[in-house]
């Protein structure tokens, strides 16, 4: 069904492109608000990924990868916007509004635990996190989206994962610390 | 491994409460006015300006940049080729072709003749235009099926850097003179290049040039093509649009 839409789009009807850039909209703003923690940014690193789509629709070879190349495009956006970041780690904001509350899936303190760790990525680590825990690609899948070695994305993994448990791990540390010192 | 399940359990959570549920309305209200060939939009200069990166220091980036033009204008006139015929004044915006440019990317986008380069879509179809900064003597410069996009001004205002191809796809840095005459590709790669700018004395590009999103390269070249070098590397996503 969608690849009759792309190529559709990429035959130049608009109304298709329309169609597919209004499936794909959510959850490129989605990835692109987690990988910039910027609002404002995501919202012009997803116009900008959607613009370049459709100048470039003529070029996809394989309407099946549409997917995957609108991921491409997006993660390349992101780079766009993200030079507008000189300090990433320090420009980070939340992006929910609302209060976090323990009810939710994650504690209060992983989510601050999280969000810490997850400032001290380095861009390409956080590209890899998003695509695999938030999207849900598996990692050869990633490879293939980005055009990356796969032992480069399970290096980006590794070390990624090793970043956030650590950040995970202090708050333990500190919870077992709080609770010896109450005690 | 039930520890490193949990973690991942707790990232996949995280991340799925951080996302936002919906993209704005605007996001691709925006996207479509930018897209559609065929439809009017507005005939201003078509500058995509988010409002929200207007700051004190680009007011006064601003304010020079009109002190510079309007003394470029009253000193150096220079004639120009009109679309279409001789100099007039800008297209009405019912006969004006729907513009989508976005700013040149040099610091000094106007050139010292009071003149401004910038991209322009029309049905699909990106070339670079020149015109005066009272909205006169629009020139079409290229007129390539490839989009030229990214026009930048040689220190002195004589020449332009731009690429030529697409965005996220390949393309070619070239430069031309003001007049669109002399069109010359500087780079022949299946690479992407990004982000040429001239050098202060105008004798070097400087560009960015990766493969995929992951491997980027910054290279000077001549400003004739000649002795391209790569300067720096490195692993990652986050170098573009390189600045002397």
């Amino acid at each position: 069904m969608q690849r009759d839409v792309v190529e559709a789009a990429r035959g130049g009807d608009h109304e298709a492109f329309e169609a597919l850039a209004m499936a794909a909209g959510d959850r490129l703003f989605a990835i692109a608000s987690l990988i910039l923690r910027d609002r404002q940014r995501a919202e012009d690193a997803v116009q900008e990924a959607l613009v370049h789509a459709w100048r470039e629709l003529p070029r996809l070879r394989d309407p099946d990868r549409f997917d995957a190349w609108l991921h491409r495009l997006l993660v390349n956006s992101c780079a766009d916007e993200g030079r507008h970041q000189r300090r990433w780690s320090t420009e980070v904001r939340m992006i929910r509004s609302e209060p976090s509350t323990e009810d939710g899936a994650t504690s209060l303190a992983d989510r601050d635990q999280l969000e810490r760790g997850f400032r001290r990525l380095k861009p390409e680590q956080r590209v890899v996190v998003v695509l695999h825990f938030y999207v849900g690609l598996p990692v050869p899948e990633i490879a293939d989206t980005l055009g990356i070695p796969l032992g480069t994305v399970k290096s980006r993994l590794h070390y990624a994962m090793a970043t956030l448990r650590a950040a995970l791990d202090a708050d333990a540390r500190e919870t077992v610390a709080t609770n010896g010192q109450t005690a | 491994m039930t520890r490193d399940r949990s973690v991942d359990e707790r990232i996949s959570a995280w991340l799925l409460e951080e996302a936002p549920d919906q993209v704005p309305d605007r996001v691709l209200q925006a996207t479509f006015e930018r897209t559609r060939p065929s439809r009017q939009r507005r005939a201003f200069l078509g500058w995509r300006f988010p409002m929200y990166r207007i700051t004190p220091t680009a007011i006064a980036v601003g304010a020079a940049a009109i002190l510079v033009i309007a003394v470029g204008v009253t000193q150096l006139p220079r004639p120009n080729q009109s679309v279409g015929g001789g100099p007039g004044p800008w297209p009405s915006a019912s006969s004006t072709p729907a513009p989508t440019t976005r700013p040149t990317p040099s610091l000094a986008p106007i050139s010292l003749t009071g003149q401004i380069a910038f991209e322009r879509t029309v049905d699909g179809n990106t070339d670079i235009y020149l015109m005066n900064l009272d909205r006169t003597g629009l020139v079409r410069l290229t007129d390539d099926p490839a989009q030229d996009t990214r026009p930048g001004w040689s220190p002195d205002g004589q020449r332009l850097v731009f690429t030529r191809g697409g965005s996220g796809e390949e393309t070619d840095v070239y430069v031309m003179n003001a007049d669109g005459t002399g069109v010359t590709a500087l780079t022949d790669t299946p690479e992407v290049e990004q982000g040429p700018v001239f050098s202060p004395d105008g004798s070097e590009i400087a560009f960015t040039r990766y493969v995929d999103p992951t491997f980027f390269d910054l290279y000077v070249t001549g400003a004739d093509g000649s002795d391209e070098r790569r300067v720096y590397h490195r692993e990652g996503p986050w170098l573009s649009w390189p600045a002397w």
